[in-house]
């Protein structure tokens, strides 16, 4: 009964517009109190917080936030833009299909899929809207196309999901996301193909080979980040913290030292943002590591596997209604707290099935990208609306094929488990 | 603007500025760590603790930074839709319960764990810092934070306005 005492409690505070964190700070605190006295009750949840945080795997969080805004800063989104321009500009639906590759290629970089959206969203949408794209349409395609960055390492969702999770490697779980996210771009580079024909756009003009090679030789610097990071992990040599702090100081010096575009003014403004990302991500992860305690605690996971495994003890019907509820729940809840509530809730119940961890995490993660772009709550396509400046109500129904799309993918991954596990499984150190 | 206004910039500024050090200092431990296991062949082990100490004063810190521009994850959709009287209340709500939240849990329960550690005299194994030290953080963040939400609820609207992207 107090179970659902604490989940009224909560999203009471919740639909007030408590901060989420606080909000779940505080239902833990007032069902502890309904167990035992007061003053244990607060310093065990002070307690179980800062164990929370005092975590090494964690820093690497910070660092990656910090490399995320430098490369954002930094003018690296227009190289990359330049890029997929010299490679893909030529085909039909060119520019829409650069807008995919450079979201795809700055989200794997940055980790985050909102600077992706803010950093090329706003280059590229008032080109396409030149080129006769509706606004509506180029706002949805950056938005979806945003999300592959999520997936692609290296990916701060992915560490949380691996800290939630209490156990998965985050090299595996890093390897796990490359194919889940490359086949999402390609289904939306698919897709564009098939509006642009459709709709006769016609293809930019071919470059001359000289200028695509340079134009691919000048981002070979930003791209090279992705084979520091990821070939250290994997080869062992650092870990992804390690990997963060090096991430760190390459993207300062190609912003600052070769660029030129960071100074100390843009450098502590930088930092000061950083800070403030990392402290509202990983406050949210101490409170929720005591919510996750208590609820273990009253061994809430274990009987909730229990009544799902009454319905079905099938495990694809299983992943189904876990994946129904999930696009709910991303509906009206942002990424990361989603990932720390449900991931202890519902890997049990997947475990319990068979279900490989890694896959599990890539599969929630990727339906948790769709809640990204949905309405009431979803922070892409509030950013991608505004670097539009288009409306809501109107992104609804040029983003429905891509709602498609990536449900499509969803399916399957959760389908077929090696399309997460046959990476990890090959390469992981 | 009063000096109560003047000094609580003055505060913002500082907690600021400690916590750019606090991140500059854990990015570049990090990176000797590295450096001392490939270059030096002695790898060093204070690093991998004092990030790991860094990140909660990180984490604390940098929450009272975060709620005083207004910059924490909420879901917003009522509260933006509410009109004026509800928002008014709903606004006290909010800032009472983070109140509540800094009294309870960071002031009181930091305290206590503080005590707690301190009674058992734990210290960190390679540092050797006392780990009531560490946790100090706690109630320190829960003062600071329970004076912005005592200002927000006294002196309504006087939050700035977030971060701009």
């Amino acid at each position: 009964m107090t179970v659902i005492f604490l989940l009224c409690i909560f999203f009471l505070l919740l639909f007030l517009n408590v901060p989420i964190s606080f909000a779940i700070g505080l239902s833990t605190l007032l069902f502890m109190v309904t167990a035992i006295d007061f003053f244990p009750a607060v310093a065990t949840v002070a307690q179980r917080m800062t164990n929370g945080v005092n975590s090494f795997a964690l820093m690497a969080i910070p660092f990656f936030i910090l490399s995320g805004q430098i490369m954002a800063q930094g003018g690296i989104a227009k190289r990359l833009i330049n890029c997929a321009m010299a490679l893909l500009g030529a085909l039909p639906g060119g520019l829409a299909l650069v807008n995919v590759l450079s979201c795809t290629l700055f989200g794997a970089i940055s980790g985050s899929a909102v600077a992706a959206t803010s950093a090329i969203g706003s280059f590229m949408v008032p080109q396409m809207k030149k080129a006769g794209y509706s606004p509506e349409f180029s706002a949805s395609i950056t938005a979806a196309a945003s999300t592959t960055g999520l997936l692609i390492p290296p990916s701060n969702i992915l560490i949380i999901y691996a800290i939630a999770s209490g156990g998965v490697s985050i090299s595996a779980l890093f390897l796990a996301g490359y194919i889940p996210g490359l086949l999402v771009a390609l289904v939306l580079m698919i897709f564009c193909v098939i509006y642009a024909k459709h709709k006769g756009f016609s293809a930019s003009e071919r470059l001359p080979l000289k200028v695509v090679a340079m134009h691919v030789w000048q981002a070979v610097p930003s791209l090279a980040l992705i084979f520091i990071v990821m070939g250290g992990i994997i080869s062992g040599v650092f870990t992804p913290t390690e990997a963060g702090a090096i991430a760190v100081l390459y993207a300062l010096a190609l912003a600052a030292g070769v660029y030129r575009e960071v100074d100390m003014a843009k450098f502590s403004v930088i930092l000061t943002k950083t800070v403030e990302t990392t402290a509202i991500v990983l406050f949210l992860i101490a409170t929720s590591s005591a919510l996750s305690w208590v609820l273990s605690y009253e061994n809430i996971p274990q009987e909730l596997t229990n009544a799902l495994l009454t319905i079905s003890e099938n495990p694809l019907m299983i992943l189904l209604i876990i994946n129904l509820i999930l696009l709910l729940i991303g509906a009206f809840m942002d990424m990361t707290p989603a990932v720390l509530i449900f991931t202890p809730i519902f890997l049990p119940i997947a475990v319990s099935l068979g279900i490989d961890p890694l896959q599990f995490g890539i599969m929630m993660i990727l339906n948790l990208c769709i809640g990204l772009c949905t309405p009431p709550v979803g922070a892409i396509l509030f950013v991608s609306c505004a670097v539009s400046n288009t409306k809501i109500e109107k992104m609804v129904k040029p983003m429905l094929p891509l709602y498609v799309g990536m449900i499509v993918v969803l399916i399957m991954v959760t389908t077929f488990p090696s399309i997460s596990t046959y990476l990890p499984g090959l390469l992981a150190p | 603007m009063s000096a109560f206004n003047r000094a609580l910039n003055v505060l913002d500024a500082l907690l600021n500025r400690f916590l750019q050090f606090l991140l500059i200092t854990v990015t570049v431990a990090v990176t000797w760590q590295v450096f001392s296991r490939y270059v030096l062949n002695d790898p060093s082990s204070f690093t991998e603790e004092l990030a790991r100490f860094l990140l909660i004063w990180i984490t604390l810190l940098g929450c009272v930074l975060a709620y005083r521009h207004n910059n924490h994850l909420g879901l917003d959709m009522i509260y933006s839709q509410a009109s004026e009287p509800y928002r008014k209340v709903m606004y006290f709500i909010i800032h009472g319960c983070v109140g509540l939240f800094a009294v309870c849990v960071m002031i009181i329960g930091g305290y206590l764990l503080m005590n707690m550690t301190d009674k058992l005299g734990q210290s960190s194994p390679v540092m050797g810092i006392e780990i009531s030290w560490v946790y100090s953080v706690v109630p320190l963040s829960g003062v600071l934070i329970l004076i912005y939400s005592l200002n927000a609820l006294i002196f309504p609207q006087s939050i700035p306005d977030a971060l701009e992207e």
